[in-house]
């Protein structure tokens, strides 16, 4: 690579990295800015968008409301993931690409024709617009995901692994929760997080799904129809930095995880 | 509980298909208490699939396994009185080492106490203390096997199965392995069935060797047996070197109570002694398997019952010893293979290429085999 190139490619490089994070730095700067309207020039600071967004009991509900659709989703997703992984990566049957391809359809659909799809069903089955709806409609969405890192994960295990827990005693259930479940732990750890994060992320399917109770991008979306204010800036950073603890996390750990085994 | 000679396994007329391979056909065999037995093999000759079926791995098409006096045929794995030490250990990597030779005291429903003191005894007998706490990736591939051995003997078995637990190690440690893997069989006094493809192997540790080829048994007899009275071509070929040699039966004659088979090899006579379970009748051809270390070369002709001039042809040193091919008979066409010791040599003098020399060997050291005909 000649001097020039390279340093074309990395002019390149940074032009990327501001262009990513610009945006995130003006959102996170306009939280802490001591006025209603959003732009420079700046004159004075304040902290009281914060207060104001952990005083303000409506945020505080909806944020719970959403991590409870985050965190029962994202169990249901797993345990159904799992399921299908366990179930479709050994066996051989007719027809099993089939069913893998049904299986990650939901994953590629366009969300507002799933959310409008969802929506129509969860009607026909009189089930009420709300937490339950949203918690199933995330859970469709996310299943595919799980049992693909999954399958990718439970590929790797060798089959001697479940042959020695049997070999000493075990049944097919118990080689299932102590030698298998450990071994995918990394992958479950991965996937969890990607799930909730899918779930508190998501718009289309929790504004279709849902009643009078709103997630927070629902929210936040409500709010700025009424004009953009410091408040919103606030929420975000606050998401923002929560968001980016868990995805650290996970990657931390699942490294670690995936050294020791 | 080890009673010697008592079978603890019988294999009856035993059979598996995979598709259209027949891995192992008609297998009959009983395997008594206490014995090394080694099940050898190129693969795919059926004796992985065998320990497989023993394991509870695999369900026989046909046949019957009898383990103790108890009919296991289509019992699985975690309800049979049988371990394995699988290939690549199979240790569960989230566990500690204590924790993986412990798993199956635990589903055997031992107390803590019982379990603890089965693995103080363990690691002490496998020379593992000190390596409870560690994980498998923290050990060498020496401990890891003798890890998966202490995990297996653990719960106690009546059989343990080991599946070519030495193709990971180095060759220098696979030696002291095999001696330590005999020894421990014989300490514990357990029944090991163990599988390879390695004759060295085969022969350094067992009681018993069952050498099987397209899942059908080709001889089965100690280390000894085989080596020196090899029963057809394919156990002669895949144990050691051997030379075979094509001869016509001439007769039978008893000498010094006992019976040697005369044969004619180009116009010279050769004698071999007979065995009861096989007898050649004159007239037909066979073939004869000689092992070059049981060829005497000297200067002068021996006083053997078999003796044939030869002239060497190729002297390959090999540190220990010399190997020569020495071109035997009229036209000197057929090629013997023979060793020559460095004392011997000495005294030969006349060892180059080129030099005649004389061969012989005793009647017993050939071994007629039995799908020559």
């Amino acid at each position: 690579m000649t001097a020039q190139t390279r340093i074309f490619l990395s002019v390149i490089y940074w032009a990327f990295v501001v262009y990513l994070f610009v945006p995130l730095l003006l959102m996170v700067t306009m939280g802490f800015k001591d006025s209603r309207f959003i732009g420079f020039p700046i004159k004075a600071w304040t902290l009281n968008w914060y207060a104001e967004v952990f005083r303000d009991t409506e945020v505080l509900g909806v944020f719970a409301f959403s991590m409870t659709i985050a965190l029962v989703s994202t169990l249901l997703s797993l345990i159904i993931g799992v399921w299908v992984a366990t179930f479709l990566g050994p066996n051989r049957f007719r027809g099993k690409l089939l069913v893998f391809a049904l299986t990650c359809l939901p994953a590629v659909i366009p969300g507002i024709i799933s959310a409008i799809s969802l929506r129509i069903f969860a009607r026909l089955i009189e089930l009420e617009p709300g937490m339950v709806a949203i918690i199933l409609g995330h859970t469709v969405h996310n299943v595919p995901f799980v049992a693909l890192v999954i399958m990718a994960r439970l590929s790797t295990l060798p089959p001697s692994q479940l042959e020695a827990a049997r070999d000493l005693g075990a049944d097919s259930l118990i080689a299932f929760m102590r030698v298998t479940l450990p071994y995918l732990r990394p992958a479950l750890i991965g996937a969890g997080v990607f799930c909730m994060l899918l779930s508190f992320d998501d718009f289309v399917r929790s504004f279709f799904l849902g009643g009078y109770e709103p997630t927070l991008p629902v929210l936040i979306f409500a709010k700025l129809r009424s004009g953009m204010s410091p408040e919103i800036n606030a929420i975000s950073t606050v998401v923002l930095i929560l968001t980016a603890i868990l995805g650290l996390w996970a990657e931390r750990s699942m490294r670690r995880l995936e050294r020791t085994s | 509980m080890t009673d010697p000679k008592y079978p603890i396994v019988q294999l009856e007329h035993v059979s598996k298909r995979f598709g259209s391979v027949l891995a192992v056909a008609d297998l009959h065999i009983t395997i008594e208490t206490g014995q090394f037995v080694t099940f050898l093999g190129p693969s795919g000759c059926g004796k992985s699939t065998t320990l497989r079926m023993l394991g509870g791995f695999e369900t026989p098409d046909q046949g019957r396994i009898i383990l103790g006096g108890e009919d296991v045929t289509s019992k699985p794995p975690n309800r049979r009185d049988v371990n394995m030490v699988f290939q690549d250990y199979a240790l569960f990597p989230h566990m500690s080492v204590a924790q993986n030779v412990a798993f199956g005291l635990e589903l055997k429903g031992r107390n803590r106490a019982e379990i603890d003191q089965r693995l103080t005894e363990l690691f002490e007998f496998l020379q593992l203390e000190g390596f409870s706490e560690r994980r498998p990736d923290q050990l060498s591939g020496g401990q890891r096997q003798r890890v998966a051995l202490a995990r297996a003997l653990a719960p106690d078995p009546k059989l343990l199965l080991l599946d070519e637990p030495l193709g990971a190690l180095d060759a220098k440690l696979r030696g002291q392995v095999q001696v330590e893997l005999k020894s421990i069989q014989q300490r514990t006094g357990k029944t090991f069935v163990f599988v390879t493809h390695d004759q060295e192997e085969a022969l350094t540790m067992s009681d018993r060797i069952v050498v099987m080829n397209q899942g059908q048994v080709m001889q089965d007899g100690t280390p000894e047996d085989l080596y020196h009275y090899p029963a057809n071509r394919f156990v002669a070929d895949f144990i050691g070197d051997t030379n075979l040699i094509s001869c016509t039966v001439r007769g039978e004659q008893r000498i010094d109570e006992r019976d040697e088979i005369i044969l004619d090899w180009n116009g010279t006579q050769l004698r071999a002694e007979a065995h009861n379970d096989y007898r050649p009748q004159p007239g037909q051809t066979v073939e004869i398997a000689l092992r070059p270390e049981s060829i005497l070369c000297s200067t002068e002709r021996p006083s053997l019952p078999n003796a044939l001039p030869g002239r060497i042809v190729q002297r390959l040193f090999k540190g220990s010893r010399t190997a020569v091919s020495i071109a035997i008979g009229e036209g000197q066409d057929t090629l013997l293979q023979a060793v020559l010791d460095p004392f011997l040599g000495q005294q030969l003098q006349n060892d180059q290429v080129g030099d005649s020399l004389w061969v012989g060997w005793l009647p017993e050291r050939m071994s007629i085999l039995r799908d020559s005909g």
